[in-house]
């Protein structure tokens, strides 16, 4: 990874994590793993947590991926999902 | 204990039913009572859209006549400007032995410690001058009391998601025949053939209304709808309907998709620009949606 790269990368896992630390009212960045149903995240949660990396990233999350927010089971698929929306311009 | 997860069937047992939806269970509980039949899955007969002010988009709420074709069941739905005038209604329904559901603030329900203005369904049983007996299906199947002034406060208090004033469902003629689900499905497609073009007709105008306003796009009505008829093509499926399951299916995420643009139209962050021009997006789509959905009712 180039070192631009790799600072746009962290730069990346900052923000997110900062906004999914607000959002879900934490006091740690959670671990990748964790499973966002059984941690006892509603859907409403989940769908404000989007909006809120909506804002942050300045993306526009696809309609499909709104209908199920919990769908995206962990951290880690959530924070995948989010580079992958903003590395496609945000939609 | 162990965290529920997403597949265990106890989550999907303690998931309460949507928004927009109480009032059908509450109907068929009363239904059951009086002809000791369950109603609760052929309810959902119609559905489709009704353009009555800004901001709101009702279903058709056609349901009650279908069931009366079916069923024999009077049911009828009916909404009051004048407090006297509903309180006339209720006490004339209850000295006629008529349940009915009404919408109430379910702050001044007993039971509830909340600082939230909501509406919510309850099953009047019986209506006084002094007092009315109700159930509260979210609490208990156990009848409750409240004083007649508490009941008027309930009634006619603003609360979130009453758009319409004093609104109650009332349960005038009981079922006199059981249907078979041939008949059930027919009555459906009748419907559909009839009224159909006029449903896409109300969700346009809705869909050019939200596009130019800025306020909250209301859509849980015609998603409650939805929903019900999803329970009844899933009651017909599993009753010998070769061709329910698909529509069944398809009605499932028709109201995912209903409920996705209720959820974003209404949260406060998504009214204004590119968010609003998603939910006129889905909107839009929903027309598209909702033509295929009736394209295969009517196959």
């Amino acid at each position: 990874m180039s070192a631009i790269n790799e600072a746009m990368h962290n730069t990346f896992d900052t923000k997110f994590d900062r906004v999914i630390k607000k959002a879900l009212k934490l006091s740690s960045v959670p671990p990748g793993d964790l499973d966002l149903s059984s941690a006892g995240i509603s859907s409403f949660d989940a769908f404000n947590l989007m909006m809120a990396l909506e804002d942050e990233f300045d993306i526009i999350w696809p309609a499909e991926d709104l209908v199920a927010p919990l769908a995206m089971t962990t951290v880690d698929v959530l924070r995948s999902r989010t580079r992958e929306i903003l590395h496609q311009g945000g939609q | 204990m162990q965290p529920l997860k997403r597949s265990d069937p106890e989550w999907r047992i303690r998931a309460e039913p949507p928004i927009a939806t109480c009032h059908w269970p509450l109907l068929a509980k009363a239904l059951k009572q009086r002809v000791h039949r369950e109603y609760g899955e052929r309810l959902g007969l119609a559905w489709g859209c009704r353009f009555k002010q800004p901001g709101v988009l009702f279903g058709a709420m056609t349901w009650p006549q279908v069931f009366t074709d079916v069923c024999g069941a009077v049911i009828t739905i009916e909404t009051f400007d004048d407090p006297a005038c509903a309180r006339s209604r209720e006490l004339d329904l209850t000295a006629a032995g008529c349940p009915f559901v009404a919408e109430v603030d379910e702050y001044y329900l007993p039971g509830y410690i909340t600082d939230r203005h909501a509406v919510h369904a309850i099953l009047v049983i019986e209506r006084t001058n002094y007092l009315v007996r109700f159930i509260d299906a979210r609490l208990s199947d156990t009848a409750e009391t409240v004083t007649a002034d508490e009941f008027d406060a309930m009634r006619s208090t603003p609360c979130d998601g009453r758009v319409e004033p004093m609104k109650l469902y009332a349960i005038t003629r009981d079922p006199n025949r059981e249907p078979s689900s041939a008949a059930l499905l027919s009555a459906v497609r009748n419907y559909h053939r009839r009224h159909h073009a006029q449903s896409l007709a109300a969700l346009h105008s809705f869909m050019e209304w939200a596009r130019d306003a800025s306020g909250p796009i209301d859509v849980c009505r015609p998603a409650g709808e939805r929903y019900q008829s999803t329970i009844l093509f899933q009651h017909l499926a599993t009753h010998g309907v070769t061709q329910a399951a698909p529509i069944r299916d398809r009605l499932r995420r028709l109201t995912e998709d209903w409920y996705l643009v209720h959820m974003l139209g209404t949260h406060d962050e998504c009214l204004k620009g590119r968010r609003r021009a998603r939910v006129i997006r889905l909107l839009s789509q929903l027309i598209e949606s909702e033509r295929r959905t009736s394209a295969l009712v009517l196959q």
